[in-house]
């Protein structure tokens, strides 16, 4: 049973929790708990306020990242702690577990590392002594070969998610189930659409899908590790009564024509018409555009590259790292003809651009490369499985969204999505258009 | 640390599963590896597709694109990897139906062309979108490749290429390659 933020942010919220484990054991199960850290950003015990804490100090320096996992794992450390007592108070004896006493081993990816192996002896023995284990979300230990002790790690975004399934995993657990403030996997953001159903099933690609694209439920990693050790895995509200959803395996449900309708946060799209590069340097200046994002690790969505263009979607946070990389970029290639490409912001040209370009014109080879830039713009997705590969789908939800008078810059689609890239001004007149006639209506 | 009080209150609770059998298990057959490696892990072709590319669509733009989808729908093809340019729309479609595509494609306002024998190559690569510059990556490295590819899509663990199948072939070499490579670094 894990529990998220809101489900243990406030003594209310974490009595209703342990009273979920409590009725567990009553049922005769053996529970084993995992907590994320108590409360959301901006609240005292949150990941977030924690960083926070370091950054007071100087926002100039830097932490380390195995400094910033010792410090972000605290959160963690004490929520366990903090439920174990409610349960004890409760009457039920409990221990809190750091990951690497609940056996959780990682690789030594500081900030992300990847869960290698889960030893669950450490869980079975308190199991065995009728201990509920409360095991801290979000982090394992590397062990460094030949050094005493342990590193400590956090396991990234998902990180408690991730912890649940592989805890159940280890455990032959006969199910995992993710608590949080919400009755299960919905159709669409309540936010937006109030009254977006809670789906029964789902299965685990769906629920990755709509995760990938954007949908808060349960992180792919949890449901991949979840579908291939084969857990069931359910999706809770810890406030009501209400039964969830499960996710299964793909041959366990014949599925349904759409899953639901997701949307990503804010992006930016960046647009490079490469009409003004050479031929035989156009791949080269794709190759080195692709390499540097990749480089500055950065997210990409909807990438268009086709001979004559290249374009791709950023999340908004990253892009002035993008805009700082690529304003007055010099990229020179001498493949046969040689030539100095200079990038530069069609819509604001900045000194940067214009010094390079006036400085590298006594060589006579300078190229102004202009990309254009779309702020404000987000992805609306609809997830499905078959329907996906009917005809028309394209044009349907083009037409609607035409009708509805919403503008689409960019497509995208895979085997279990469609996805346009419109103005974020428009989202929730999207979500709610697409929702009505793909969901609601369904799609007849 | 728990009592000795504590195992034998324990052993009267109700247990569900046989606690005791599950920690042999657990020792006789050690740790179990849960994550799958990062980056990329395999490589998959998906041959037999056509590749339509249409240019010249007149104004207003969005509604000449629907135009073809109507098209194209109307003579029963399902379509993926659609992708806007401007005045221009591509998309694939099964080779099977590369006949129904090319009648069809003759009522639209705009030039097609066709082209047969293309494939999608599958680039998986687990948990995709939270490694963050893994996508730039692998374009980089398809680019940096030589091959060149027409369409790219995404899904939450794979990349997909759309490409012809002599380059699809050559293109999944590499990559494989790059994979073996890093595997024995």
């Amino acid at each position: 049973m894990k529990f998220g933020g809101t489900s243990v942010r406030t003594p209310e919220a974490r009595m209703r929790a342990a009273l979920r484990v409590i009725s567990a054991v009553e049922q005769g199960y053996m529970p084993v708990v995992v907590v994320s850290a108590i409360g959301r950003k901006g609240e005292p015990y949150a990941t977030d306020t924690l960083i926070g804490m370091l950054n007071e100090i100087d926002p100039s320096v830097k932490p380390d990242q195995r400094e910033l996992d010792l410090l972000m794992a605290c959160g963690e450390i004490l929520s366990s702690v903090i439920f174990a007592h409610t349960l004890k108070a409760l009457g039920h004896n409990s221990m809190s577990m750091r990951g690497g006493q609940a056996g959780i081993r990682t690789d030594g990816t500081y900030g992300n590392a990847r869960i290698l192996a889960v030893n669950p002896l450490g869980l079975f023995e308190a199991l065995k002594r009728g201990y509920i284990p409360v095991v801290c979300g979000f982090q394992g230990v590397w062990t460094q070969g030949g050094l005493p002790g342990a590193e400590l790690t956090t396991l990234g975004r998902g990180g408690s998610d991730t912890t649940a399934s592989a805890v159940a995993a280890a455990l032959g657990a006969e199910a995992v189930e993710i608590y949080t403030d919400v009755d299960g996997v919905k159709t669409a953001d309540p936010d937006f659409v109030p009254g977006a159903p809670t789906l029964g099933k789902v299965t685990y690609d769906e629920v990755a899908e709509l995760a990938y694209l954007g949908a808060k439920v349960v992180h792919p990693r949890a449901a991949e590790i979840a579908m291939r050790f084969d857990v069931p895995l359910w999706v809770k509200n810890t406030f009501t009564d209400h039964p969830g959803t499960e996710v299964v395996q793909r041959e366990d449900f014949p599925g349904r024509r759409v899953t639901g309708v997701s949307h990503t946060g804010k992006l930016v799209y960046v647009q490079f018409d490469l009409g003004c590069i050479k031929a035989p340097h156009k791949l080269p200046f794709q190759a080195h555009v692709y390499e540097m994002l990749a480089k500055e690790g950065i997210s990409l969505h909807m990438v268009d590259l086709s001979p004559g263009s290249i374009g791709f979607a950023i999340p908004r946070e990253q892009f002035p790292g993008v805009e700082d990389l690529f304003d007055g970029l010099v990229i020179p290639i001498s493949d046969g003809e040689s030539s100095i490409y200079v990038l530069g912001r069609h819509d604001k040209p900045t000194v940067a651009a214009e010094t390079q370009l006036r400085l590298l014109a006594p060589l006579g080879k300078a190229i102004d490369v202009p990309y254009v830039v779309t702020e404000g713009a987000t992805m609306v997705s609809l997830v499905g499985h078959e329907y996906m590969q009917q005809p028309g789908v394209f044009e349907s939800v083009l037409t609607t969204l035409h009708e509805n008078k919403i503008p689409v810059m960019q497509v995208s689609d895979s085997d279990f999505s469609l996805s346009c890239l419109i103005p974020e001004s428009e989202l929730r007149k999207a979500v709610v258009t697409l929702h009505d006639r793909f969901v609601t209506q369904g799609t007849a | 640390m728990p009592t000795k009080d504590d195992d034998q209150q324990a052993a009267t609770k109700p247990f569900r599963q046989d606690v005791s059998d599950r920690v042999v298990d657990a020792l006789g057959t050690g740790e179990t590896e849960f994550e799958k490696k990062r980056g990329i892990n395999t490589v998959e072709i998906r041959p037999g597709l056509t590749r339509a590319l249409i240019t010249g669509l007149p104004e207003p733009i969005m509604a000449s694109r629907i135009k073809v989808l109507e098209v194209v729908r109307t003579a029963g093809v399902s379509i993926d990897f659609l992708k806007f340019a401007q005045a221009a729309m591509s998309f694939v479609a099964a080779d099977e139906d590369h006949k129904k595509l090319e009648t069809a494609l003759k009522q639209i306002d705009g030039k097609s062309e066709l082209e047969k024998d293309c494939c999608i190559v599958s680039v998986h690569a687990v948990n995709m979108q939270d490694e963050e510059g893994l996508v730039a990556r692998i374009i980089s490295e398809v680019i940096a490749s030589g091959e060149s590819v027409d369409h790219i899509g995404d899904m939450h663990d794979r990349l997909l290429l759309v490409t012809d199948s002599k380059t699809g072939d050559r293109l999944a070499k590499k990559l494989r390659d790059q994979i073996e490579k890093a595997a024995s670094r």
